[in-house]
C-alpha cells in the first residue's frame, strides 16, 4: 500500500508543506509561544520530520522519543488543546495540498495515536 | 574500507558504519542527536573527499556548496577529510580608514594563498589571543580582503582596529566560515540583500559576486541605520546601482528622519521598506539578512510569514561578545 507521503510526493511535498504548517503555527496565538524564533532552520526540520511521520513516510518515532522531545514543552505548559490545535492545522495544511478529507482523517488518526506519549501520559510498561 | 581524517587523527570507517559512528567509536566528541538527518547537530564541513548525496539531502545549496553534511547519514565509499577550521594563516594589514558613521574599512592581506567566498566571515586574532569574527565585503580577486568593523563602545578589538591597528602590521586569522554566499545556479532567482549597519559588509561581498557572475535578475540591497547620517557607502553603493541599473536596486533606509539630509532615504522599518516593494513575488526571492542578530531574527520571520521560502533565507546574524 502506497503512503500519503508517497501520493504526496514525498520530501519535496514534505517541504512544501511544512512551510505552509509552520506559518499557520506561528501565526496563531494559542501554540505561537512553543516556537522559538532564533533557530527557525532547526525548529522547521523538526515540523518536516513531524509532517513526514504524520503521512506515513520515513520518520518513525518512539513513543519514548516523543515523550523526551517535548518535554521541555511540556514544562512550558503544553497541554490538550494545544495538540487539538497542531491536528487543526495539519488538516488545514494538507487541505491546501488538495488532500480529500478521508486521507486528512489518516494522518489526523495516526498523530491522535501518539497524544499521549507527546503529553507523557503513557503508562510505563 | 574508507579513510576519514579528522582533527589530525586517521579514522578507518567499517562498512556498516556512518562518519559520525567512526568518529565516536575512534573516540571524537562529535554532537549528534537524532542520528536521522534531521536535527542538524552532527552537520560536518569536508574539505576534500566523497560526499555521499544522501548526506546533504534537505540542505541549502550554500551548505552543501560549503561541504557541509551530516555525519550520521554519510557512507562514504572514498575518502574524506573533514575540514579543520581551527588553523590559523597569517596576514598583514594594508588598510585602515574611517568611512563614516563609527565604521573603519579595514583591508588585509593574506600571506598565502587563502580561499574563500565573498560573504562569509573570517575571526581576526590578536597577538595576545583576542579574537573577533568580521564579515568579508571583498571579492577573492580583489587580492585583499575588505572588513567593515564598527567601533564599540568599550570594544576592546574595535577600539585597537580603529585607534591602533597601521598598514604594515601582522594579524592572522581563521577560517573562512558561515553560509552567506552567492551560489551560481541554473533557476537563478532575484535577490534580496538586507542588513543594518555593518551588515552591509557581507552584502556587498555578495552583491558584487553575483555581478561578477553576471546575475540577469533582480539584485535589492536594503542598508538600514537608525538615521540617515548613521549609513555608510551611500555615494558608493548610489554609483554601483547606477553602473548596474538594469539589475540592481539600492534602497537606503532609516528608522528615524535624523538631523542630517540624505536624498532618497526611506524613513520607516527596512522590513516593512521590504514587504511593501516586494510582497507579490516575495516566494521568488533568495534573500540575505546580516547584521545585528535581533534585527535579522525579527526581520527573518517578517518576510518568512510575508510569503519568502524558510530555504532560500539565508541569515547571518552578527553577535557581538559580551565585552565586545
Amino acid at each position: 500500500m502506497t503512503t500519503l507521503y508517497d501520493r504526496l510526493g514525498g520530501e519535496p511535498a514534505m517541504q512544501a508543506a511544512v512551510e505552509a504548517f509552520y506559518r499557520r503555527m506561528l501565526t496563531d496565538d494559542r501554540v505561537s509561544e512553543f516556537f522559538d524564533d532564533v533557530d527557525m532552520d532547526g525548529q522547521i526540520a523538526k515540523q518536516k520530520a513531524f509532517l513526514t511521520m504524520a503521512c506515513g513516510g520515513p520518520a518513525a518515532y518512539s513513543g519514548r522519543e516523543l515523550t523526551e522531545a517535548h518535554r521541555p514543552l511540556l514544562a512550558k505548559g503544553l497541554a490538550d488543546e494545544h495538540v487539538d490545535v497542531v491536528i487543526e492545522h495539519l488538516g488545514a495544511t494538507l487541505r491546501d495540498l488538495g488532500v480529500e478529507g478521508s486521507l486528512i482523517g489518516e494522518a489526523a488518526a495516526l498523530l491522535e495515536s501518539t497524544r499521549d506519549d507527546v503529553l507523557d501520559r503513557r503508562e510505563s510498561a | 574500507m574508507s579513510a576519514i581524517v579528522y582533527r589530525g587523527r586517521r579514522v578507518l570507517r567499517r562498512e556498516a558504519e556512518t562518519v559520525l559512528d567512526a568518529l565516536l567509536r575512534d573516540g571524537s566528541q562529535v554532537s549528534h542527536s537524532c542520528r536521522r538527518g534531521v536535527c542538524r547537530a552532527c552537520l560536518l564541513r569536508a574539505e576534500s573527499g566523497d560526499i555521499p548525496p544522501e548526506s546533504q539531502e534537505g540542505l541549502r545549496e550554500t551548505e552543501r556548496a560549503a561541504g557541509w553534511f551530516h555525519a550520521c547519514r554519510s557512507r562514504p565509499v572514498g575518502d574524506l577529510v573533514i575540514a579543520d577550521d581551527s588553523s590559523f594563516h597569517a596576514a598583514v594589514v594594508t588598510d585602515v580608514t574611517p568611512i563614516g558613521a563609527g565604521v573603519a574599512r579595514l583591508k588585509i592581506e593574506s600571506r598565502e594563498n587563502f580561499e574563500y567566498r565573498a560573504g562569509q566571515f573570517v575571526t581576526l586574532h590578536r597577538s595576545d589571543g583576542l579574537a573577533r569574527s568580521y564579515s568579508i565585503a571583498s571579492l577573492p580577486e580583489d587580492g585583499q580582503m575588505e572588513f567593515h568593523v564598527r567601533r564599540i563602545p568599550n570594544g576592546r578589538m574595535s577600539q585597537w582596529i580603529h585607534d591602533e591597528l597601521r598598514p604594515g602590521d601582522s594579524l592572522e586569522f581563521s577560517g573562512p566560515f558561515g553560509n552567506c554566499f552567492y551560489v551560481d545556479e541554473a533557476s537563478a532567482r532575484p535577490l534580496l540583500l538586507a542588513g543594518v549597519g555593518t551588515g552591509l559588509a557581507p552584502l556587498l561581498g555578495i552583491l558584487r559576486d553575483a555581478l561578477r557572475h553576471r546575475h540577469s535578475e533582480s539584485i535589492r540591497l536594503y542598508h538600514g541605520a537608525l538615521r540617515p547620517e548613521s549609513l555608510y557607502y551611500v555615494r558608493e553603493l548610489r554609483a554601483l546601482a547606477d553602473r548596474n541599473s538594469d539589475v540592481v536596486n539600492y534602497v537606503p533606509c532609516a528608522l528615524e528622519v535624523g538631523s542630517e539630509k540624505i536624498r532618497d532615504v526611506r524613513i520607516g522599518a527596512i522590513g516593512d521598506a521590504i514587504v511593501g516593494d516586494v510582497q507579490d513575488s516575495l516566494e521568488k526571492h533568495r534573500v540575505y539578512l546580516c547584521g545585528d542578530p535581533g534585527l535579522v531574527t525579527s526581520l527573518r520571520k517578517q518576510l518568512f510569514l510575508a510569503g519568502a521560502s524558510a530555504r532560500e533565507i539565508h541569515a547571518d546574524p552578527f553577535y557581538t561578545s559580551g565585552d565586545a
